[in-house]
């Protein structure tokens, strides 16, 4: 027999038991924090905002959680919603035009950056480009292993809807990491 | 290769978490949860206690009997901040006896609530303390 499942913890963090809450923030807390990195380019401080801001509202909302999705689902929808507000809290920084080119040279190179373990970085970029809600539903599917289902109601939307948006960022990505096989 | 990148995607973010786990639950925990107030009364004079306050205690009162499981504390609070009394929802134990555990739990929570109300009326009796016995289980962690 496992441990008590999420929907025994959410009822003791509801009654105020602290020990129950920082068992839901081991089980769940990490995976928030890197839909948020992902959803905000990469950016760990307005990341790490968007997760406290998610996390100060679960503990504060949790004696309102009736059970009607899981846990997880829960917790990702209120990250989806704080990642989207900080997102549009963000504001464009003026820069120069030669900041965003990309010198040519063997740093370009994938095999050089294989060599550094730096595969993820190229998959980072790419995810950057994705469309937001695509890059959302292969994250909660990829990175997570959410069901559509699940994944449809953190985005509020449809399940057929999901299967269309990671049909396309799967296209994409696999598209744009081809040179690296 | 995507694959590979995924995992590798995966453990660069995880490396940052571990910095900065500790703090995010410290500050959340921090945080106030919105409560009514409940009238107490101190020797030298009426307090306000938080209703979330009350429910904490309650939980940790009730959860010494082992054969319940606690799922739910309401407090009945009339006008501004009268304790008017508390319903405790519970799943117990299959086979065990239900009023005896009830009662068990109502001693356990009165001691509680006077130690933090003070001589309140009115005083916790069986009509202004409801035990409801919602469910049963039979494992470790309360499911049926």
């Amino acid at each position: 027999m496992g441990g008590p499942t999420d929907q025994d913890l959410a009822r003791q963090a509801a009654l105020g038991d602290r020990v129950a809450f920082a068992e839901i923030f081991e089980r769940h807390a990490a995976a928030m924090f890197r839909y948020a990195v992902h959803m905000l380019d990469g950016d760990t401080h307005h990341a790490e905002d968007a997760v406290q801001e998610a996390l100060t509202q679960a503990w504060v909302h949790l004696p309102q959680y009736r059970g009607d999705s899981g846990l997880q689902t829960w917790l990702f929808r209120i990250t989806a919603n704080c990642v989207l507000s900080a997102r549009r809290r963000r504001r464009p920084i003026a820069m120069e035009d030669w900041i965003l080119t990309v010198p040519a040279g063997p740093d370009t190179d994938p095999v050089i950056h294989a060599q550094h373990g730096e595969l993820w970085v190229e998959l980072d970029v790419a995810l950057g480009e994705l469309p937001w809600r695509q890059r959302a539903a292969w994250l909660l599917c990829e990175l997570e292993g959410l069901p559509y289902e699940e994944i449809a109601a953190i985005l509020d939307t449809t399940p057929t809807v999901v299967r269309g948006q990671l049909y396309r960022a799967r296209r994409t990505l696999a598209a744009r990491m081809a040179k690296w096989r | 290769m995507l694959k590979e990148a995924t995992q590798s995607l995966r453990d660069h973010v995880d490396q940052r978490w571990v910095e900065i786990a500790d703090r995010v639950l410290t500050r959340a925990l921090r945080t106030t949860r919105t409560s009514l107030a409940v009238q107490a009364q101190a020797a030298n004079g009426p307090v306000h206690i938080s209703e979330q306050v009350l429910i904490a205690h309650l939980r940790d009162a009730v959860s010494t009997v082992p054969q319940s499981r606690i799922q739910d504390v309401v407090i009945t609070i009339e006008g501004l901040d009268t304790y008017a009394g508390v319903i405790i929802t519970i799943s117990a134990r299959f086979g065990v006896p239900l009023i005896s555990v009830a009662d068990t739990i109502r001693k356990l929570a009165s001691e509680r609530l006077t130690q933090l109300l003070g001589p309140i009326v009115p005083p916790v009796t069986v009509t202004t303390m409801h035990i409801h016995v919602q469910d049963v289980f039979q494992d470790d962690h309360g499911s049926a």
